[in-house]
């Protein structure tokens, strides 16, 4: 078993193969000879660290034990990157609101799951696929901050994309 | 007062709005007062200043709503994520990044981390001389992947000229609609000594033009490529040299294979892991192949697609995948009956078998399932079909360690009809006819095997009123094809006095051709039929182990 101190001192005991889903975690625990890890340094301001935390805990839960993805196999992960099928239970566990699907992302990328940060990198891939930049920037209440000169070189590229 | 720019860092944004309007009413006096001639230079100099202060206002003012948007949760994730986003835009089989364009457009943040990602931006596609360009430029070195159809490339020449000097960084590289040998090295120069990054190779020949294919037009091929598909293209012998792929590909619907020739190319790329064989091999090397052993690599997936039982058989019979490997056999074979049916098998789930494999059909729905312990396969008869049901296309049954055999549910009741089922071994085709094995006024008639040859079992358990005694037939008259049997178990399965005796003939018959005894006999029976003591006594001085009890099921190790 292994405890898990989050930065807002909240503790969480795991099963070692739970906490090694993270290399953030294995390669803390493997390098201090530890049973304690004190993975995140996440909150800086950013966001709230238990609650992410928790769901991610509860992904590495669902798949522990599953082979974790090499980094030597470059192919490999090119076609990780570029499939868009999730899961089921990677899809039901990833549909929450947006605030929340941006924690986990953080959460994943800074414990370093990779296969979790796929899954949230492709559910917004999915997300903004096919649309407009005027859509997504109303999906995610972004303003459009471009300079006329700036939207002169943008449609100049469109341009250039439909050129044969 | 003057102000330094120190100073003004500490004001805020508003304040220092307030500072540039006081500053510009200045200006606009100061320009009042001039006094200006039409034509003078300073007029000119002065309208360039102001045009210089307009861009520079505009530039300021434009990040303001940036201000805005770095409010917004989504902006909060870095920009490696953002690019990484991006990355999954695209459909798998997308050539180029044009659906990336798109979200490029959505605010500067978004802009400046996708477009400085150079991983984004390395599919480039002939079919677009632009947005090709415009990837180019933002891939910087990064290893490409090219995608070439060779027709579009002598259409448009810009083209070459566009990718010539990124040729080298090329990492994976597509190339379709190659007539000739010689118009790959025009498309390419120097080919394959200009690519020596190059890991990946797919070649996609003419479907039905009839070239002249007798030059090798990758004879100084050296990179250790990893991946290699090649679509009506020959397999020359530069492409034999290889030792290294991991993934392979195989169309030859034009050339005829020897077969020992590709079995020794797989045997030697020891790593491959996926394999896509669509071959046909010459009838003489079929006939006269020296293979004495399957051939072994890390294949975790192997597809078979094949018109003819022949080049299947040989193929299954002669390539061992790893356990849980992945197979797949499409079949295209008319007299198999199975035409364009494509049946996906995995070795995983007959490895763990702990309950039946059953052939089911249901001639009204001219439906096929196999079942399995984690689910079912199901495959549709094709309506022209008519006759014996189904040759079941050679399972590689070497992994299966365990094997149950029971009746499916009641409540379903399927109905089998006779079938023939193909051996798995050797190149000739072995065919043997399973009768029905249950009683014939039962309406469940389940498929029983037994398959010509199981090495690797050893644990094989019958359940629920399966002719026991026809299988231990079966298994009587070829000991040997089960060389690792270790343990018989019997659930339900009325075992009489001749069963008994046929039993212990069994033991004794293994004890003296074979060096694997049976150690553990398990007989368990839930309304108490259990075989007489004396019949009992006889086992036990034959098998280390006979474990007999009343019971519903069989002792848990050997669920």
């Amino acid at each position: 078993m292994v405890l898990l101190v989050t930065s807002d001192n909240k503790n969480f005991v795991v099963d070692r193969e739970v906490a090694d889903r993270s290399v953030f975690v294995k390669n803390t625990l493997e390098a201090r000879g530890l049973s304690i890890a004190t993975p995140p340094m996440l909150n800086g301001g950013c966001f709230e660290l238990t609650s992410p935390f928790l769901q991610v805990l509860e992904y590495c839960q669902h798949h522990r034990g599953e082979p974790l993805p090499t980094t030597d196999d470059a192919n490999a992960d090119e076609n990780r990157k570029r499939t868009t099928d999730i899961g089921e239970w990677d899809r039901k566990f990833i549909t929450v609101d947006h605030e929340m699907l941006f924690e986990i992302i953080l959460a994943a990328n800074y414990l370093d799951i990779k296969p979790l940060l796929d899954v949230g990198c492709k559910t917004i891939g999915n997300m903004v696929k096919g649309k407009s930049p005027e859509e997504v920037r109303k999906l995610f209440d972004i303003v459009n901050d471009f300079t006329p000169e700036e939207e002169a070189q943008i449609k100049k590229e469109n341009e250039w994309a439909e050129d044969p | 007062m003057i102000m330094s720019f120190e100073a003004a860092l500490n004001l805020s944004v508003l304040e220092l709005l307030q500072v540039l309007n006081a500053k510009v009413a200045l200006e606009c006096t100061r320009v009042r007062e001039i006094r200006l001639s039409p034509g003078l230079a300073s007029i000119t100099t002065l309208e360039a200043e102001i045009d210089h202060l307009i861009a520079g206002v505009s530039g300021v003012l434009g990040l303001i709503p940036s201000l805005k948007n770095l409010l917004q949760s989504v902006n909060r994730l870095p920009p490696e994520i953002l690019s990484r986003i991006a990355r999954h835009v695209p459909n798998a089989d997308e050539r180029d990044a044009r659906s990336i364009i798109p979200i490029t457009h959505v605010c500067r943040y978004w802009r400046k981390s996708i477009i400085s990602t150079p991983e984004n931006w390395t599919s480039i596609y002939s079919g677009s001389f632009g947005l090709a360009k415009l990837s180019l430029q933002r891939c910087k070195a990064a290893p490409l992947k090219l995608l070439l159809d060779t027709r579009k490339v002598k259409r448009n020449s810009r083209f070459s000229d566009l990718i010539k000097p990124y040729i080298k960084n090329t990492k994976t590289l597509r190339l379709s609609h190659i007539s000739t040998a010689e118009e790959l090295g025009q498309t390419l120069q120097d080919f394959p000594r200009s690519i020596p990054s190059l890991r990946s190779l797919s070649l996609t020949g003419p479907r039905d033009a009839d070239w002249d294919w007798s030059r090798d037009p990758c004879e100084h091929l050296a990179s250790p490529l990893t991946h290699l598909s090649l679509i009506d293209i020959p397999l020359y012998r530069s492409f034999l040299r290889l030792e290294t792929l991991t993934a392979l590909t195989l169309r030859h619907y034009r050339f005829n294979l020897n077969l020992d020739t590709l079995l020794g190319f797989l045997e030697t790329n020891r790593s491959l892991e996926r394999a896509t064989l669509d071959v046909r091999f010459t009838r003489p090397s079929l006939r006269k192949s020296h293979r004495q052993i399957p051939v072994k690599n890390q294949l975790r997936k192997l597809s078979i697609y094949s018109d003819d039982s022949l080049d299947n058989n040989a193929l299954v019979s002669n390539i061992a995948v790893q356990r849980g490997a992945h197979l797949e056999i499409i079949l295209c074979d008319r007299n198999a009956g199975l035409n364009d049916i494509r049946s996906v098998i995995s070795t995983a789930h007959l490895l763990n078998l702990r309950s039946p494999t059953f052939m089911e059909y249901w001639p009204d729905k001219r439906r096929i399932r196999l079942l399995g312990p984690n689910g079912s396969f199901s495959f549709e008869r094709p309506p022209a079909t008519e006759g014996p049901f189904v040759e079941f296309p050679l399972l590689p049954l070497n992994n299966i360690r365990a094997l149950t055999l029971t009746r499916p549910a009641a409540s379903e009741e399927p109905r089998v009809e006779p079938f023939v089922f193909s051996g798995p071994f050797g190149i000739s085709r072995q065919t043997v006819h399973v009768p029905s094995v249950v009683p014939s006024e039962s309406r469940v008639k389940p498929f029983v095997f037994p398959p010509l040859s199981l090495p690797a079992l050893e644990t094989f358990s019958i359940e629920h009123e399966i002719n026991a005694s026809y299988l231990l037939s079966r298994l009587f008259s070829a000991p040997s094809s089960y060389p690792s049997l270790k343990i018989l178990a019997f659930l339900n399965c009325d075992l009489d006095d001749a069963f008994m005796a046929k039993l212990t003939r069994f033991c004794d018959n293994r004890r003296n051709t074979t060096s694997a005894w049976l150690y553990r006999i398990v007989i368990v029976d839930s309304k108490g039929n259990i075989p007489n003591v004396c019949s009992i006594d006889m086992l036990r001085e034959r098998v280390p182990v006979v474990d007999v009890r009343v019971g519903k099921e069989l002792p848990s190790d050997l669920k």
